[in-house]
């Protein structure tokens, strides 16, 4: 299976596309987020982080 | 392998039964090869090839009790690895398998078949494996493990924020009720919270008690040294005076020394002294060493001694005055030195009280410090009002280690009221991008399982009409992850299909199963080989397989069926299958299956 097809980064793509409308992540990290939690390196602070300032551009 | 390009030849050399180099040519122009032959004509031994180029192996010789090493069968028998070949060419490009020194050797790799194959004895593997190994058959299409992780770090982080929470949560209780004590001891001010009454306490100037205690402190300080010198002034004056009569009987003595002495006692000392050790060093003198008189040497020399001795009374007197007007210089020389710094120790008290402005509650003395002997008066006149600086002082360090310990729990609350803010707001939101993955990933899964199942049943219904569509179900065991259950509706009940199907059912349910999943990986780019695995479809139902075998084989790059089930070639032979290319199996293979 190609990278493209491998089913974590379909679904990858489709969370990260989810969280990007629900405002908890920014559009323009979207292929770098996807990359990372495709390949299970995004830890727990790095989403924490990413969620925060995510929510800071929301608000700003 | 180029994606599509057409088979064009499949050669074998000393490979297993093909003794001989044989060559099956594949028509242009059609997708789906049947290969027709009775039992031990060499129909498996072309998906062998195939099998022998994709995945350096031979799956047809496997479990059948011969253990491990199973390589050295794969030649043809009699002939040596070194003499085996598989070539496959295509419109596109060729590959070449052989055996160099012992090991598989695939060339170009790139060139590699990329094949889904089945074989008849793996038919009812799916259907009847555990549900864990039938996860294993689809795990390609859902394996998201590495998905999973991310998620799970997701999750742990929102767990540990949570505690986080708790933690901080305990602590500000633990601030507020460090605060609630100062404020009740303070004596709850009304209109005021533990809060707010701290905030507002905190915020009153506080830099006036830091130099009230440092003020008072050197005031105190002051006062006490000048406590010392009353008595050090009465020592270094009686000190003084006591020098002064030492020196006056120094000085009488002197004066009565001089009385009797000679005049020019001072002159004639060297002179005595040298007569008198003359006569010591010769006794028997007859005359006067000095006037060479022989009148009254006798007697000269005790008479030297005596005055001798008149003349060091003298000496002794005047060096005993001497070392008294020292003394009385010196005692002087004292008193001076300790009324110089009593003057300074004054004004140390004189500035340390007039340089700071003190509260009013603060007492002070009247009049500065005299210097004189008035300074023990004055200091028993002030002695209470400075043994109150000290309860003052006290008092007021307490008020600032109350402020300091005032602000440490005040901040301490801050910070933890902040950070639980924080984590109110941020909790949810870490809980809510869990809850979207978690949704996320189960409507995927369950929609490529949704598909898969679909697809097998629209696969059995083109076989079995009214007995497939939205009768064959497959789900992922919610208990056990990795586990995948598989269902059928049968006569209204759902139930496993091992339970009611008959055996041709079966079988065809393997096949849709194995087909739905072949189709869903680059099948444009995929050989599908189905060794023999229809023995088991009954008269009526063949020509639907066949039907539907057709359809599939449209997707792929190329589908090759074997089989020895003579109505195929009946098919073939009226004209049912003219889309199809036949090959038969009279390839002269000597192996038997």
């Amino acid at each position: 299976m190609s990278d493209e097809a491998v089913p974590s980064a379909k679904l990858a793509a489709l969370t990260v596309d989810r969280l990007i409308q629900s405002g908890l992540l920014r559009a323009e990290r979207r292929d770098a987020l996807i990359a990372k939690i495709a390949a299970g390196t995004m830890q727990g602070d790095d989403w924490k982080l990413e969620i925060d300032l995510a929510s800071a551009k929301a608000a700003s | 392998m180029a994606a599509s390009a057409p088979l064009k030849s499949l050669t074998l050399t000393a490979f297993r039964g093909s003794a001989a180099t044989f060559t099956l040519e594949f028509e242009k122009n059609k997708k789906l090869t049947l290969i027709y032959g009775e039992n031990g004509t060499g129909k498996t031994t072309i998906c062998d090839a195939f099998e022998f180029l994709a995945f350096e192996r031979i799956g047809s010789l496997e479990n059948r009790g011969m253990g491990k090493g199973l390589e050295k069968f794969w030649p043809t028998a009699g002939k040596p690895a070194t003499a085996l070949a598989v070539d496959l060419e295509t419109h596109a490009t060729k590959c070449s398998g052989r055996i160099v020194d012992k090991k598989v050797s695939v060339s170009p790799v790139s060139a590699r078949p990329r094949i889904e194959l089945l074989r008849q004895r793996q038919i009812l593997e799916l259907i009847q494996a555990p549900p864990a190994a039938r996860y294993d058959a689809i795990k390609r299409f859902i394996d998201i493990e590495t998905f999973e992780r991310s998620e799970d770090t997701l999750r742990q982080i929102g767990k540990s924020l949570a505690t986080e929470k708790q933690q901080v949560q305990a602590a500000e209780q633990e601030n507020l009720a460090a605060l609630q004590g100062f404020y009740e001891a303070a004596g709850k001010p009304a209109g005021l919270n533990a809060v707010t009454w701290a905030k507002q306490k905190l915020a009153e100037p506080t830099t006036g008690l830091d130099a009230d205690i440092a003020a008072i402190a050197k005031l105190r300080t002051a006062f006490d040294a000048l406590k010392g010198y009353p008595e050090k002034l009465v020592a270094g004056r009686g000190a003084v005076t006591a020098a002064k009569t030492a020196l006056d009987t120094a000085d009488q003595a002197l004066s009565a020394a001089i009385a009797t002495a000679t005049e020019a006692a001072g002159e004639t000392l060297p002179v005595l002294e040298a007569g008198r050790d003359y006569l010591h060093a010769h006794p028997q003198s007859t005359e006067c060493p000095l006037c060479a008189s022989e009148e009254n040497i006798a007697g000269l020399a005790a008479e030297i001694d005596a005055r001798l001795q008149a003349l060091t009374t003298l000496r002794t007197a005047n060096a005993n005055k001497n070392t008294r007007q020292t003394a009385l210089n010196n005692a002087e020389a004292g008193l001076a030195q300790t009324q110089t710094d009593c003057q300074k120790a004054v004004t140390a008290f004189t500035t340390a009280q007039t340089s700071h402005q003190w509260k009013a509650s603060v007492q002070l003395p009247a009049a500065a410090p005299p210097t004189d002997t008035a300074l023990p008066a004055w200091l028993t006149a002030n002695e209470a009002i400075a043994t109150a600086w000290a309860g003052t002082e006290a008092g007021w360090r307490d008020e600032s280690k109350f402020l300091v310990q005032l602000k440490g729990a005040a901040d301490r609350y801050d910070t933890n009221a902040a950070r639980v803010l924080e984590l109110t707001t941020l909790i949810p939101k870490i809980d809510d991008a869990l809850t979207q993955c978690v949704d996320e990933r189960q409507k995927f899964t369950d929609s490529i399982i949704t598909e898969i199942a679909q697809e097998v049943g629209k696969l059995y219904n083109k076989v079995h009409p009214g007995e497939g569509l939205d009768k064959i179900a497959l789900q992922l065991d919610p208990a056990r992850r990795a586990s995948l259950n598989l269902g059928a509706t049968f006569e209204g009940y759902d139930a496993p299909p091992q339970a009611y199907f008959s055996q041709s059912h079966l079988d065809t349910l393997g096949l849709c199963v194995f087909l739905a999943l072949a189709a869903r990986d680059r099948a444009d780019e995929t050989v599908l080989i189905l060794d023999d695995v229809l023995g088991s479809v009954d008269e009526p139902h063949v020509e639907r397989v066949i039907g539907m075998i057709y359809e599939v084989s449209a997707g792929f790059q190329h589908t090759i069926v074997t089989t020895h089930y003579r109505p195929w070639r009946e098919k073939y032979r009226w004209g049912w299958l003219s889309a199809v290319s036949t090959r038969g199996t009279d390839l002269g293979l000597r192996f038997r299956e």
